[in-house]
């Protein structure tokens, strides 16, 4: 709606109300005009004015009512925020990542050395479970998987530990090829389970690392002696 | 007429305006700059009509009342209360007889009260009548009506003491010279 006084310059003209107002004498339209003519030499400078109107071209809008939403300042920190987020999770995925990747190379490392020295049983038993009671500190067994069985035979075993765990370091014997090969067995730590399975050589060593019925098994085997059909190790 | 052209006529137009209600040059004009910026912040949808003669009044006026309202400088008040209060004396002004210049104005423009000059400037200088007046300032006609007797009453009443002092002025000097003769 448009109020009585909204009418654009055009359209004022003095007095313009002069029946109802009963006060437009010819004196007050001299006083008027005195007025007016007072009034009209009241101007803003031509800097001040200048000024203003350079104001009121390079004043945007108020952003919080005008910008879209992703743009706003709060929405602006909302940004930062995720982007910190992001880059943080990136990060420990990476940690994680390098993380696992260490510690699959310290547990080949470690079962690459234990391999090449070649120590001797110090638990002579042919029987998986015989050898269990007689290494009576294990606490997880150390019945073989059938694969495992099926292809080695069991010759004796000894302690040792893999990333700070006790483990059994058996000796087996590959009895299509007779050639000796040390299969570690520890128990499934959450740190072992981050460790998936796979096939590496490491050094002259070929080494078969994965998890089975809650246990962590490693097998190493000479890389030269790998190439008279061991089936296991090449899964 | 560019834009450029009505935007500064416009402006021209509120600082006048704004020195009705101030009568004083420097806070008429920190008056328009405050309203001016206020005008060009507004919406994108409602900017087009931020530039027209009666928002920007609008403007001022809120503005004004805002900041003398917070300062406790002036209350202005509906008129009615106030006419007991207001002595004012019908005096023999004769408004053909004014001799009205600018100091004369000034002065006398100084001694009304801030409603009563800014009725008179609307109604007698911008032109609008007593109801669109009243629209505008929230009072009622008959206020704004009263507003504007009064106001050019006071004005009278400057000029006739102004005069009788002229006439004194010119007698002691007509006296001065006759003596001296």
């Amino acid at each position: 709606m448009t109020l009585p006084w909204q009418k654009t310059n055009a359209t004022i003209h003095l007095h313009s109300d002069k029946a109802s107002d009963a006060m437009n004498t010819p004196d007050s339209d001299k006083l008027g005009a005195s007025l007016k003519e007072y009034y009209q030499r009241k101007s803003l400078s031509a800097d001040s004015v200048e000024r203003m109107l350079a104001q009121a071209d390079s004043l945007k809008p108020t952003a919080s009512l005008t910008m879209p939403w992703f743009r706003r300042p709060i929405a602006g920190l909302a940004w930062v925020a995720s982007l910190l987020v992001v880059v943080v999770m990136a990060q420990f995925f990476y940690y994680q990542q390098s993380y696992q990747g260490d510690l699959t190379a310290l547990v080949l490392k470690e079962i690459a050395m234990n391999h090449n020295k070649k120590l001797d049983a110090e638990y002579v038993e042919t029987r998986p479970e015989i050898l269990r009671v007689a290494m009576q500190r294990l606490d997880f067994p150390l019945n073989l998987p059938v694969d495992i069985q099926r292809d080695f035979q069991l010759v004796g075993g000894r302690y040792c530990s893999i990333q700070g765990g006790l483990a059994a370091q058996l000796k087996v014997r590959n009895r299509a090829s007779g050639a000796v090969s040390t299969l570690y067995v520890t128990e499934l730590t959450e740190k072992l389970t981050r460790i998936k399975e796979q096939h590496v050589l490491q050094g002259s060593v070929d080494i078969h690392l994965w998890q089975q019925q809650g246990r962590f098994f490693g097998l190493a085997t000479d890389a030269a002696l790998v190439g008279r059909d061991d089936s296991h190790s090449r899964k | 007429m560019n834009t450029d052209d009505s935007l500064e006529a416009l402006l021209q137009s509120g600082f006048r305006y704004a020195c009705s209600l101030t009568h004083q040059h420097a806070e008429a004009e920190d008056l328009v700059q405050e309203a001016w910026l206020k005008l060009a912040r507004s919406k994108p949808q409602e900017r087009h009509q931020s530039w027209n003669k009666s928002l920007f009044f609008v403007t001022l006026r809120n503005l004004y009342i805002d900041r003398y309202r917070r300062n406790r400088l002036v209350v202005l008040e509906p008129l009615d209360e106030l006419s007991t209060r207001v002595e004012l004396h019908d005096g023999p002004g004769n408004e053909q007889e004014i001799a009205m210049d600018v100091e004369w104005l000034e002065r006398s423009l100084s001694i009304l009260r801030v409603e009563e000059r800014e009725a008179i400037y609307l109604h007698l200088v911008e032109g609008y009548t007593a109801a669109e007046v009243a629209e505008l300032t929230e009072r009622s006609r008959n206020t704004v009506l009263s507003l504007i007797q009064r106001g050019r009453k006071k004005l009278v009443n400057a000029l006739s003491q102004d005069d009788a002092a002229l006439a004194e002025n010119k007698r002691y000097h007509s006296s001065t010279l006759r003596q001296s003769e």
